[in-house]
């Protein structure tokens, strides 16, 4: 592997490079889902691969290649960066690109903490184990069920020609069951732990089987029937209390997207978007309430964004993002830091060998706040209660969202009453985030993986984490205007 | 390029390792490309990547028992491998006694050559050719004093299955895309033209930028206006929009075998206006066609609405079993959970220029481009999103000045009953996550629900 970087460093230097940097990626997956008692979806899948990445006349180039297996393919790879590099000379920057600090030179280790490999658990098992809960799952009306597995594990071998090398081993686990209820024209979805094939972490096989999917699969599918009887959840202002799984993703798309700080700039203009966080707001902007403190923490145990070093060697960090509700930090890479004269908040995160170092959340977690689950329902006597994220939409500055949740349920008499469907609920980010005025304990708060988070051209796939607990927001918006 | 011969050598060696590995009946499918795209941003290039992969795709199959398995490391061990893992999954499955076994050479006969499908030209176009493009829209801009950013990307790819049951397709093609937005004072506009060739998107490249450029100096000091009900005319990207969703929430057969389709119990009904003829063309050099579908079926052309009236279903071995009808090409592959779907959708033109939609709306809206679209009610076929790089009013026939952006919330099927007039012009249109090419014209609708508004 070191003699793959190495040709490759050496190639780019002799071509002109001031700065370069090699990956060698090697990502292994398995997929499996039981749908309806039967293997709907049982695969593996393996792919490796080399990026080279280079600034020549202060221009970026970036080429990549599967086949690895000849070293004289580094040395060609090299070669197709640089003349990419010359080419993006065409239409340059008034200034050269330029590089904040990054890792310190020598050479780091990191390794996902498993206590059990997914890999080496048998295939028969964890087929055995999602055909015991889908089998669960299935009752009149849910002419669907299903039950998912994923487990993926990445492994990468990075060099730059500033000394800084790592060798990093990710593995992640992840696994959900769901269950959908049809009527006439009318069909409902219920998930556990959460939508979209569950939930995931960095982290073994323990995960899965601390999920109990089994010992979960007869409530969500009597939830998702009794959706079927339940009315449509009525438009109007009301005090809404989100669950952890929905609150991640609302996090996740109006803050975790807005602080990228290339999108700030600008670089993700024509497809992603920007932001409406501009630099100016930096240290005084107010994003949310005081009860709204925000980390972007790459080492928080098991989320989908941690790691020990991002795709630029910058070892893995936390910073804030949101104190007292106040705007106090972007995440960033290298060259957007510099812009700003500050050093990379360690978020430059790459979809495998074959795509670019972006600017990518790591785990921007919502930090705990002193309330009880129950307490919290009590006190919000009137509102509702949304669970488990159905849809998603928001404009591309970040400011006006919608989202729908798979259930509500009425709060009343600090116990949940009424179930209603097709909940939304919509506003502005800033104006949200400010009615924000509970925020549930330690005790109640869990890390939610985003295994799909898209970005830019060519699309790249982010795994990214959120750690949050249910939180109450005041006078929102439910339903649809009419 | 790995070629036709090179590629059934390694899909031969591929269904060798499955059967030495113990599989009755073996599927192998190998994708490969290249693909190079540069992309602008503040009127610059700042990212410019290219990128070669080949994997191929293996499955096991054991009575009605399957495993499958993929792997980039195309040498005999790799391969290897990938047929042991296959046929380890395929040992431990579960029986599936609906599963219809891979498709036979009688129903998966030769796939028709599509002339101008590849083009050598534009799967080898050279990062300064991209780059002189880019310099075209930079400039405009720069002239102008507007910010643009873009891309341009090229590449070529090939197909190619091999099965059991003596099934033998290849294909290769190329793609092209370019797309800018331009902006201003907070204003944005952009384009986007994708297709085969770059040579047949000469004219427009040609002007690559100025449509954008035009559209955000035009978008400058936005007012704002109420949601609610609006007369549209919606231009090509806006159309793709509506159109892609229609085909995810209506045209999955799998979907109406479980009840989840917008369209179950509705095929052969009228559900759109009259006006609305979509079609599949998988054929059809003008998108980015593929002759064949994952299963190695050759690609049926379909007609999903005729006047309005929904009428064909695409289908899978699996669906078109269940369904009593035949596959029709547009499978995701023997062992994928999904259904089949029209990945080549075509609205037929009507006979009306932009310029008589607008004049023939006393007020209403014109929308450019929607974005970040998601299902609200599937069944409803209710999908939410908001518009961007150019929303205008429009008052008294005429573009009367630009809008804040706004949030809609609104059936597809009961917008698309409200057609009043179909442009003459069809537009091959990138998805909104660059996920392929929708060629549609503009429509204008007597009424569209905007349900929310920004400040921009």
């Amino acid at each position: 592997m070191e003699d793959v970087l190495k040709s490759a460093l050496d190639a780019a230097r002799v071509l002109g490079a001031t700065f370069a940097e090699a990956r060698l990626v090697d990502e292994r997956s398995e997929s499996y889902e039981v749908k309806n008692g039967k293997p709907a979806a049982a695969s593996s899948s393996a792919s490796v691969g080399l990026g080279v990445r280079v600034i020549i006349d202060g221009c970026w180039g970036f080429a990549s290649v599967a086949d690895v297996s000849k070293k004289s393919q580094a040395a060609r790879v090299a070669k197709l960066a640089a003349r990419i590099a010359r080419a993006s000379a065409v239409v340059r920057a008034a200034e050269p690109a330029k590089l904040g600090p990054g890792g310190e030179p020598g050479e780091g280790r990191y390794s996902t903490p498993v206590q059990e490999d997914p890999f080496a658990v048998s295939v028969e098992e964890k087929l055995g184990l999602l055909a015991a809960a889908e089998k669960r799952l299935r009752g009149p009306e849910l002419p669907v069920t299903q039950a998912f597995l994923s487990i993926f594990r990445k492994r990468t071998h990075f060099a730059n020609t500033e000394g800084v090398s790592f060798d990093q081993d990710i593995v992640e686990t992840g696994a959900g069951i769901a269950a959908t209820a049809v009527r006439g024209s009318d069909f409902q979805v219920r998930s556990y732990p959460n939508s979209f094939r569950g939930n995931f972490a960095t982290a073994g096989f323990e995960y899965v089987r601390a999920m109990d999917l089994a010992g979960n699969a007869e409530r969500v599918s009597a939830e998702a029937r009794q959706l079927l009887d339940a009315p449509q959840c009525p438009a109007g202002r009301r005090d809404v209390v989100l669950d952890g799984g929905q609150l991640a993703l609302q996090v996740h798309e109006s803050i975790g997207h807005p602080i990228e700080l290339d999108r700030v700039f600008g670089t993700e203009a024509a497809y992603a978007g920007t932001s409406f966080l501009t630099t100016e707001k930096l240290g005084g902007f107010k994003y949310g309430s005081e009860h709204v403190n925000v980390v972007a923490d790459a080492t928080e145990p098991g989320g989908l964004g941690t790691f020990g070093f991002d795709d630029e060697g910058t070892p893995g960090k936390r910073v804030d993002v949101i104190r007292n509700g106040v705007f106090v930090g972007y995440i960033s890479d290298r060259e957007s830091a510099a812009r700003l004269n500050l050093a990379s908040s360690g978020a430059a995160r790459a979809d495998g060998w074959g795509r670019i170092p972006l600017v990518r959340m790591t785990n921007i977690n919502l930090l705990p706040g002193e309330w009880k689950f129950d307490d919290l329902l009590a006190d919000t006597d009137g509102g509702l209660y949304l669970a488990t994220n159905r849809s998603w939409s928001i404009d591309d500055r970040r400011l006006n969202f919608q989202f729908g949740t798979e259930v509500a349920w009425d709060i009343s008499g600090g116990k949940l009453g009424r179930m209603y469907k097709n909940p939304t609920y919509t506003g502005i980010t800033p104006e949200f985030w400010g009615s924000c005025d509970a925020v549930c304990s330690r005790d109640f708060w869990k890390m939610w993986g985003t295994p799909n988070c898209g970005k830019g051209q060519p699309g790249q796939t982010a795994h990214v984490g959120h750690g949050t607990s249910p939180a109450r927001f005041r006078n929102v918006q439910v339903g649809v205007v009419k | 390029m790995i070629g036709r011969d090179r590629s059934f050598s390694i899909l031969e060696r591929a269904l060798s390792e499955l059967e030495k590995a113990g599989a009755k009946a073996a599927y192998a499918r190998l994708s490969a490309g290249s693909s190079e795209l540069t992309r602008f941003a503040n009127n610059y290039i700042h990212q410019n990547v290219a990128e070669e992969d080949a994997t191929i795709t293996v499955a096991a199959i054991v009575g009605r028992k399957f495993g499958g398995a993929s792997t980039n490391r195309l040498d005999r061990a790799g391969v290897g491998q990938a047929a042991r893992q296959a046929m380890a999954i395929a040992t431990e499955a579960a029986e599936d006694k609906e599963f219809p076994g891979l498709a036979s050479a009688a129903v998966a006969g030769p796939a028709p050559e599509i002339q101008g499908a590849y083009d050598q030209k534009t799967a080898t176009l050279s990062p300064a050719s991209r780059a002189r493009l880019v310099s075209r829209a930079a400039k405009y801009a720069i002239s102008k004093g507007v910010v643009a950013s873009g891309k341009v990307s090229s590449g070529g790819h090939e197909l190619a299955i091999a099965t059991s049951n003596d099934v033998r397709q290849y294909s290769s093609g190329s793609s092209f895309g370019a797309a800018c937005t331009a902006m201003i004072d907070g204003a944005a506009g952009s384009e986007d033209w994708s297709g085969s060739s770059v040579d047949a998107l000469e004219a427009r490249l040609a002007l690559f930028g100025k449509e954008a450029v035009e559209t955000a100096l035009l978008s400058r000091k936005p007012r704002k206006v109420d949601p609610g009900e609006w007369a549209v005319v919606l231009a090509p990207r806006a159309v793709s929009t509506i159109v892609d969703f229609l085909v995810y929430l209506g045209f999955d057969a799998q979907a109406h075998l479980e009840g989840r389709s917008c369209l179950a119990g509705k095929m052969g009904t009228q559900v759109a206006s009259d006006k609305i003829t979509l079609r599949d063309d998988g054929l059809d050099p003008a998108s980015v066609p593929l002759p064949f579908d994952f299963e190695g079926v050759p690609r049926k052309r379909l007609t999903l609405l005729e006047k309005g009236v929904a009428k064909d279903l695409p289908h899978n071995s699996r669906t078109a079993k269940k369904m009593g009808a035949a596959p029709t090409g547009h499978s995701f592959g023997p062992l994928s959970s999904h259904g089949a779907l029209p990945m080549h959708v075509v609205l037929d033109p009507g006979e009306a220029t932009l310029e008589h939609m607008i004049a023939s709306t006393p007020k209403g809206l014109f929308v450019n481009r929607f974005w970040y679209t998601n299902v609200a009610e599937p069944t409803k076929a209710v999908i939410t999103g908001m518009t961007r790089d150019g929303l205008f009013l429009i008052e008294n026939g005429r573009i009367a000045g630009p809008v804040c952006n706004m949030r809609f919330t609104e059936s597809i099927l009961e917008a698309l009953s409200r057609v009043e007039a179909v442009g003459a012009e069809v537009q091959g249109v990138g998805g909104e996550w660059d996920d392929g090419v929708t060629r549609v014209p503009a429509l204008k609708l007597s009424a569209f629900r905007f349900t929310g508004a920004t400040e921009f």
